[in-house]
C-alpha cells in the first residue's frame, strides 16, 4: 500500500493518464452498456416514459442516449497528489501576537474560480501568508458549498467503516462519493481510490465497475501497477478478449514496454465497425440467415478471426510479463476449447444452409 | 378584504420557487443587497452591522450611509466577519475586495474595527491599534512569565 | 456592563410571601437612569484619571501619523485606479466617434423614413377604401331617396283618385235644392229597439214592421 502510494506522489501519472491513446484505450476497455448506464438508481428521479414511436425517431433516441452515455461515461482523472505551496506575503514582528488566534481572509469577489481565489492567512506571529491546499478547501466549501460535499469528511472513508463497505462490495457508491467530497490532487483521493481498486482486485469483482465511469481509473492503476493478471483472467472468462488485449497494450504502454502495435490497429477496426453497426443499424435491421446463423451461435466468422489473433497475443504476454502464469494458461486453455467448439457449430450450421 | 390582500402581497417577500431557501435564512431582516437607499452625495461608509444573536456576535461588513443605523436596510453587503473562533482555532474574514475598492474609490469612509481588520488581511497599512494590542499582550504574557519563574 | 439593582420587597408583602416562597428577590436588569441623581456614598468621590503612558503615547502618535499618510496615498491610488477604470471600461455606457454618431443618425433616419412610407402607404390604401365606401353608402341612399319618392308620390295619387271619385256625391250649390228636396222626401228613421225576441224594430214612431223596413230600406 505504502510502496503504490509513494509511486503516485514522485511519478506524475498526469500526462500518461491524459494522453489520447490511453484514454481510448480506456474508453473501449469501460464497455459501453446502455442498460447499466441508464439503469435505476435509489434516487427520487426515477420515472420511465412510455412511447409510440417511428423506427425513425427510436433511432434517433439511441443515437441520443448514446451520446449522453458517453457524457456520463466521462473518468475522472489520476493526476499527482498536490504538495502544499504556502508563500509567506509578509513578515512583521511587531504584529506578533497581536491576537491568540489565526485570521482566514477570503476574497469573495464574484466571478473567481474556486482555485484562483485569493485566501490567505494571518498567523499570531504576523506572518500573512497563503493558504494550505486543505484550508483552502474547508474556507471555499464553506463560503461557496459545492452540493452534497461536507465540510467534514464522512465517517465511511474512515478505515473500519471503508472496510465495512468494500466488504459488501458497495463499490461505486464510495468512488462516487469519493469523487464528490476530494478533489483528484489529494492524498485522500488516492488513497481510498487503491484501496477500493486493490480490494476489487482481491475480490475479483470486476463486473461491478464495468460499464460505470471508474472502470477506466482502476483499469489505469491496475495497468499501472503491473497487476492485470486477475482483470485479463476475468475478461477472457466474460469472453472479452479483444478488452483483454487492449488492457495489455495499456499496461505495455504505462511502464514503457515494447510490443507489436499492430495488433491495436487490427482490433480497432474490427471494433468501430462492430460499434458503428450497433448503434445504427439497432434491431432493425434487416435480418439476414448470415445473421441468424451468428446469433445462434454467439459469433461471427471474423470474431473467430479477432479471437485468434488476441489469444496469441494474450499467449506472448503470459509467457513474458504474466505474474499469475498457471492461472492465467489454464484460463487459456478452457477459453480456447470452449471457442473451438463454437466454431465447429458455426461450420456445420453454415455447411447444412449451404453458406459459404 | 381588498386592503388585506394588498398588505400580505407587500409583506410576503417574492421568492423563486426553483432556488431553495435556506431553513436558516434570515425572514425579518432586509436582504444584504442591494436595498439600501442613499444620496448620490451624501456620506457612505464600510462598516460592520452586528448580526448573530445573544452572546453570539456575528458581522457583516456593509455599504452603508454613516448616519443610518446598522440595521437599516445596506446599499451593498461586501464582507463578513465571524470574531468567534472556529474548532480550528480560526477566526473567518471575507471581503469582496473589488466592491471594496469600488467604493473607496467612490470617496466612501472606513469606519475604524473595519480599517482594522482591512490592515489585518494586508489589503489597508496595519492599523495602529493593531499594533498596539500587539505590544500590550506582548508585555502582559512577559509578565506572566515573569511571575511563573518567580 | 449591567447594574444589578436589588429591590427589597415591602414588609408587609414579604410576610406573606414567605410562608409559601422562601428568598424572593426582584432583580431588574438595567443601568440606573440618566436623570438618578449621584449616589450619596459617590457625591464626593474623585475618579481616578487613568495613567498615560507617555512613551506608548508618542510611539501611537507616531504610528498613527505613519498611518494617516499612507491611508491617504492608498485611498488616491485606488480612488484613481477606480476612476481610470471607469473611464476606460465600457460596462454601463457606450463610447461613441463623431463619425459613429453621424452613421447612426443616418441609419436611424433612414429606419425612420422606411418606416413612414410603409405607414403612408398602408394609409393611402386605408383612406381609399373608406372613400370607396363612403362613395357605395351615399349612392345607397340616393336610391333609397328614389324609391321612397316614388312611393310617396303613387300614395298622393291614390289619394287624389279617392277624393276625385267621392266629389260625384258631394252636395254643392246647383243640387243643393234637389238634395233638401230628396232628404224631405225620405225622411229616415235610425232609431230601432229589441223585443224580447230578439227581434229587431226599426222607426221610433212606426210599429209596422213592413213599412218600416220600407223606410230603412229607402234609407
Amino acid at each position: 500500500m505504502v510502496r503504490i502510494l509513494h509511486i503516485w506522489l514522485y511519478k506524475d501519472p498526469a500526462p500518461k493518464f491524459i494522453d489520447a491513446e490511453t484514454q481510448k484505450l480506456l474508453k473501449s476497455i469501460t464497455r459501453l452498456q446502455l442498460d447499466k448506464i441508464f439503469r435505476n438508481r435509489p434516487n427520487p428521479i426515477n420515472t420511465v416514459e412510455y412511447k409510440f414511436m417511428t423506427t425513425e425517431e427510436i433511432e434517433n433516441e439511441v443515437k441520443k442516449a448514446f451520446t449522453k452515455a458517453r457524457e456520463l461515461l466521462q473518468m475522472p482523472p489520476i493526476v499527482q497528489v498536490e504538495q502544499a505551496n504556502c508563500q509567506v506575503i509578509s513578515k512583521d514582528p511587531g504584529l506578533d501576537s497581536y491576537s491568540n488566534c489565526k485570521y482566514v481572509i477570503t476574497d469573495i469577489t464574484y466571478g473567481v474560480n474556486d482555485s484562483e481565489r485569493t485566501i490567505v492567512v494571518r498567523q499570531t506571529d504576523g506572518t500573512l501568508e497563503t493558504a494550505d491546499p486543505k484550508l483552502r478547501k474547508r474556507i471555499n466549501q464553506i463560503y461557496f458549498p459545492l452540493q452534497n460535499r461536507h465540510i467534514r469528511d464522512p465517517r465511511m472513508f474512515e478505515e473500519e467503516n471503508l472496510r465495512g463497505c468494500l466488504d459488501r462490495h458497495e463499490y461505486e457508491f464510495v468512488l462516487d462519493r469519493m469523487c464528490i467530497q476530494f478533489e483528484p490532487f489529494e492524498q485522500k483521493f488516492h488513497e481510498i481510490s487503491s484501496k477500493v481498486y486493490l480490494h476489487i482486485n482481491e475480490t475479483k469483482e470486476f463486473d461491478i465497475l464495468r460499464s460505470t465511469r471508474h472502470f477506466g481509473p482502476m483499469s489505469f492503476f491496475l495497468a499501472w501497477h503491473k497487476m492485470i493478471d486477475d482483470l485479463v483472467i476475468d475478461m477472457i472468462k466474460r469472453d472479452y478478449l479483444t478488452n483483454a488485449v487492449e488492457v495489455i497494450c495499456l499496461m505495455y504502454n504505462l511502464n514503457g514496454i515494447e510490443y507489436d502495435k499492430g495488433i491495436l490497429k487490427q482490433l480497432e477496426q474490427f471494433t468501430s465497425s462492430f460499434e458503428s453497426r450497433e448503434e445504427n443499424g439497432f434491431a432493425i435491421a434487416k435480418k439476414g440467415l448470415e445473421k441468424e446463423l451468428n446469433e445462434t451461435v454467439g459469433k461471427s466468422i471474423e470474431q473467430f478471426k479477432i479471437d485468434e489473433a488476441s489469444l496469441e497475443f494474450i499467449d506472448a504476454f503470459c509467457k513474458s510479463h504474466a505474474i499469475k502464469k498457471i492461472q492465467l494458461t489454464l484460463c487459456l486453455q478452457m477459453y480456447k476449447e470452449g471457442n473451438e467448439e463454437k466454431k465447429r457449430l458455426l461450420e456445420g450450421l453454415r455447411k447444412a444452409h449451404g453458406v459459404s | 378584504m381588498a386592503n388585506f390582500a394588498k398588505l400580505s402581497r407587500i409583506s410576503v417577500p417574492s421568492r423563486n420557487p426553483k432556488i431553495p431557501v435556506s431553513p436558516y435564512a434570515p425572514i425579518n431582516l432586509p436582504p444584504a443587497s442591494g436595498i439600501g437607499k442613499y444620496w448620490r452625495l451624501s456620506a457612505k461608509a464600510i462598516r460592520l452591522a452586528r448580526h448573530g444573536c445573544t452572546n453570539r456576535p456575528f458581522y457583516h461588513v456593509v455599504v452603508m450611509e454613516r448616519r443610518k443605523n446598522q440595521h437599516q436596510p445596506v446599499i451593498e453587503q461586501v464582507g463578513t466577519y465571524d470574531p468567534m473562533p472556529n474548532e480550528h482555532d480560526e477566526k473567518l474574514l471575507s471581503f469582496n475586495f473589488e466592491r471594496i475598492r469600488f467604493w473607496i474609490g467612490k470617496g466612501a469612509h472606513i469606519s475604524q474595527p473595519v480599517a482594522e481588520l482591512l490592515g489585518i488581511s494586508g489589503f489597508y497599512p496595519i492599523h495602529p491599534r493593531t499594533y498596539m494590542n500587539a505590544w500590550r499582550n506582548r508585555q502582559k504574557a512577559a509578565e506572566v512569565e515573569t511571575k511563573v519563574t518567580e | 456592563m449591567f447594574q444589578t439593582i436589588i429591590k427589597p420587597i415591602n414588609i408587609a408583602v414579604q410576610t406573606k410571601i414567605t410562608n409559601t416562597l422562601a428568598c424572593v428577590q426582584c432583580v431588574q436588569y438595567h443601568r440606573k437612569p440618566r436623570w438618578f441623581p449621584v449616589a450619596k456614598s459617590k457625591m464626593f468621590r474623585i475618579p481616578e484619571r487613568p495613567k498615560k503612558n507617555i512613551d506608548e503615547y508618542n510611539e501611537l502618535q507616531r504610528l498613527h501619523k505613519n498611518y494617516n499618510t499612507q491611508v491617504r496615498l492608498v485611498r488616491k491610488f485606488i480612488m484613481n485606479d477606480v476612476r481610470q477604470k471607469q473611464e476606460i471600461s465600457s460596462a454601463d455606457h457606450v463610447i461613441v466617434t463623431p463619425e459613429e454618431q453621424v452613421a447612426d443618425m443616418q441609419r436611424c433616419a433612414e429606419l425612420n423614413n422606411a418606416w413612414n412610407a410603409s405607414i403612408a402607404e398602408n394609409r393611402k390604401q386605408r383612406l381609399e377604401k373608406a372613400r370607396a365606401q363612403k362613395h357605395r353608402e351615399i349612392l345607397a341612399r340616393l336610391e333609397l331617396k328614389i324609391r321612397q319618392d316614388e312611393i310617396a308620390r303613387k300614395a298622393a295619387e291614390e289619394a287624389v283618385r279617392l277624393e276625385k271619385s267621392l266629389a260625384k256625391t258631394f252636395i254643392l250649390k246647383h243640387n243643393l235644392d234637389e238634395a233638401i228636396e230628396y232628404a224631405l222626401a225620405n225622411p229616415s228613421d235610425y232609431n230601432f229597439c229589441i223585443n224580447l225576441d230578439g227581434e229587431i224594430l226599426h222607426g221610433r214612431t212606426s210599429t209596422n214592421n213592413e213599412k218600416d223596413s220600407a223606410v230603412t230600406a229607402a234609407n
